[in-house]
């Protein structure tokens, strides 16, 4: 089997058009989740992360991306052309594979009378990207909940260790669209306020748009010395839009992940990115989770607090903070957070902390549908 | 631990399938029951859930895809017993159009009335996977799972995919397929996917997968 590495990546988010960008602007404390007023057609204010008109402006001239492609496949073609400029990777290559992860896609193109049928279409919206990029394999799309991203990134990692493919791109996009804003609207799962994961008050999830892109590889000397390890997803076979109470559906996927790792100790972990969504019941069945590894006392954070929920793309935008976390040897703060709020206590990281050479970092999420899923990055050893 | 899948002989094979074709499922290839012509699928799911006799009134709250998912699958195991733990059985399911038959419905029920109404029960079938869900529940499936959507069943790499999942001893059953609904039209090609001694069963492959899945093309 094949060790998986990472050869690029690129957030296109709120908070800026690049990883490194990102990456400063959650140093500084800086959020992209603002507050929004109330429309004819949505009777309500929300906080959300939303991408201005000015940054999709930018983001089509500087790659010039033509005004065919919609509001998403443009975040998505800009992440991606972010990305590959740190490399010589070529795109159109029969060895490159896409893997795109989208809950919704397109889905500001519901409003009556859109012309454009197809767009609907969530394997059309892939292989726009696809096509784009002149690569000529089929994309796998995954369109699994909140766990697509994730899902991916380990779907990707699979298809890689057997040889499938040299490279493949796996990106995760979604909106912040009317749909989706009056739907947790009407669940009464939104925050009125920017959310607080794992905090005492929190009260629900924002919403966030964004497109992110990791490029994994089958090059054991990748551009950046970071692998990816496990992998699981699993069902609670609970409720379809409520996690199980107990965690057993979390607890399998991390219990396999470790399985999956010979010799691994789960002491070795040494941080760990939860899905963290700033519900009452999501926070409090990850902490039972991790409290059953006896992972108290590991770092835990959400970048939910920076990003809101971004749906498709959170799983691998997360990781990509995750993996960074390990490189820089720095643990960024769950924004947010402030007073324990989970019936087990966990190690919630309040403010960023500096390390001494952090290596293995657990990423977890779970979704509507019952559905979980987990991994692990490892930084290498030559680093 | 001594695993069946690890004794000689034993094949991961398709043990069971079901198709939809002109109006009526085929269990392997016998017809299984008939929806009756002319009525809509509201009117026919209920008719055929009440001929499988079984009380589960949860259904009756299932958007169209759901139903189609239960109804297959109920045909498909009727009172099966897995020969593994929860944990260890699979569940891999492609559409063309993702949930956009309840997508549609919804956004014309939420902004199309006068007055904004979002109804949260119809809201969380908006997402494919719910249907996976609903199966998980009812069958008490636990293990890996993937919701994937691509114009016609990507068989090589469903096929691929799910067959790497069971040499890892990542699975070791698995319900593996196609479901899909919109415009009114149910499309359904499930399989039963086990451990087998039996030489003259189906192996799980892309070759096998394709034949079935044509089946609902023809």
């Amino acid at each position: 089997m094949n060790t998986i590495s990472i050869v690029a990546d690129n957030i296109f988010s709120p908070l800026g058009g690049s990883t490194a960008s990102n990456i400063e602007a959650i140093l500084k404390g800086d959020s992209g989740i603002k507050r929004h007023a109330a429309t004819d057609k949505l009777p309500f204010d929300y906080c959300g992360a939303k991408i201005s008109d000015d940054q999709f402006a930018k983001a089509s001239e500087d790659h010039k991306i033509d005004s065919s492609y919609t509001c998403l496949e443009s975040m998505c073609i800009a992440s991606i052309s972010q990305a590959i400029n740190e490399t010589a990777l070529d795109l159109s290559s029969s060895e490159v594979g896409f893997i795109i992860s989208t809950t919704k896609g397109n889905i500001d193109l519901l409003k009556e009378n859109d012309k454009n049928i197809k767009g609907k279409y969530l394997y059309h919206f892939a292989s726009r990207i696809s096509k784009h990029f002149n690569n000529a394999n089929k994309p796998v799309v995954i369109s699994n909940a909140c766990i697509s991203g994730v899902l991916a990134i380990i779907t990707a990692k699979r298809l890689l260790s057997i040889g499938d493919y040299k490279h493949i791109v796996v990106l995760g996009a979604d909106l912040i669209s009317d749909f989706t804003l009056s739907g947790f609207y009407a669940l009464k799962a939104m925050s009125p306020d920017p959310c607080k994961p794992f905090d005492k008050n929190r009260t629900g999830i924002n919403l966030g748009e964004a497109a992110s892109c990791i490029i994994l590889s089958t090059e054991t000397k990748s551009e950046l010395p970071i692998q990816v390890h496990g992998g699981a997803s699993s069902n609670d076979a609970n409720h379809i839009s409520g996690p199980s109470r107990t965690g057993a559906g979390m607890i399998s996927v991390i219990k396999s992940s470790f399985g999956q790792v010979e010799g691994f100790q789960k002491d070795k972990i040494d941080f760990i990115s939860a899905h963290g969504t700033g519900t009452l019941y999501n926070d409090e069945m990850e902490a039972k989770a991790i409290s059953n590894f006896d992972l108290n006392r590991t770092p835990i954070n959400s970048f939910k607090g920076y990003f809101g929920h971004t749906l498709g793309a959170a799983g691998i935008l997360e990781s990509i903070l995750t993996y960074h976390s390990l490189l820089r040897n720095t643990l960024f703060a769950s924004k947010g957070f402030s007073e324990s709020g989970t019936s087990e206590e966990i190690n919630v990281l309040s403010k960023h902390v500096e390390k001494e050479n952090l290596n293995w970092a657990l990423k977890t999420a779970s979704g509507f549908g019952g559905c979980n899923a987990a991994i692990l990055f490892k930084k290498r050893n030559d680093v | 631990m001594q695993r069946s899948c690890l004794k000689k002989g034993m094949m991961f094979s398709i043990t069971k399938h079901i198709t939809l074709r002109d109006g009526s499922f085929f269990l392997n290839n016998e017809k299984a029951t008939k929806i009756e012509e002319g009525a809509n699928f509201k009117e026919i799911s209920k008719k055929l859930y009440q001929s499988l006799e079984v009380d589960y009134p949860k259904f009756y709250k299932m958007d169209n895809l759901s139903k189609t998912a239960f109804l297959s699958s109920e045909l498909l195991l009727g009172a099966h017993t897995f020969n593994c733990e929860e944990e260890k059985i699979g569940l891999f399911i492609s559409n063309k159009a993702s949930s956009l038959e309840t997508d549609e419905a919804y956004y014309s029920k939420t902004f199309g009335e006068d007055e904004f109404q979002a109804n949260p029960a119809l809201f969380v079938y908006t997402l494919p996977n719910i249907m996976m869900g609903e199966l998980c529940i009812r069958h008490k499936i636990k293990g890996e799972q993937s919701m994937w959507v691509s114009d016609n069943l990507d068989a090589t790499f469903v096929s691929k995919y799910v067959n790497l999942l069971y040499s890892e001893k990542l699975i070791e059953s698995a319900i593996v397929g196609w479901i899909d609904f919109y415009k009114d039209e149910p499309e359904v090609m499930l399989c039963l996917v086990e451990n087998n001694t039996d030489n003259q069963a189906i192996a799980f492959n892309e070759k096998n997968l394709i034949n079935i899945y044509q089946r609902l093309k023809s």
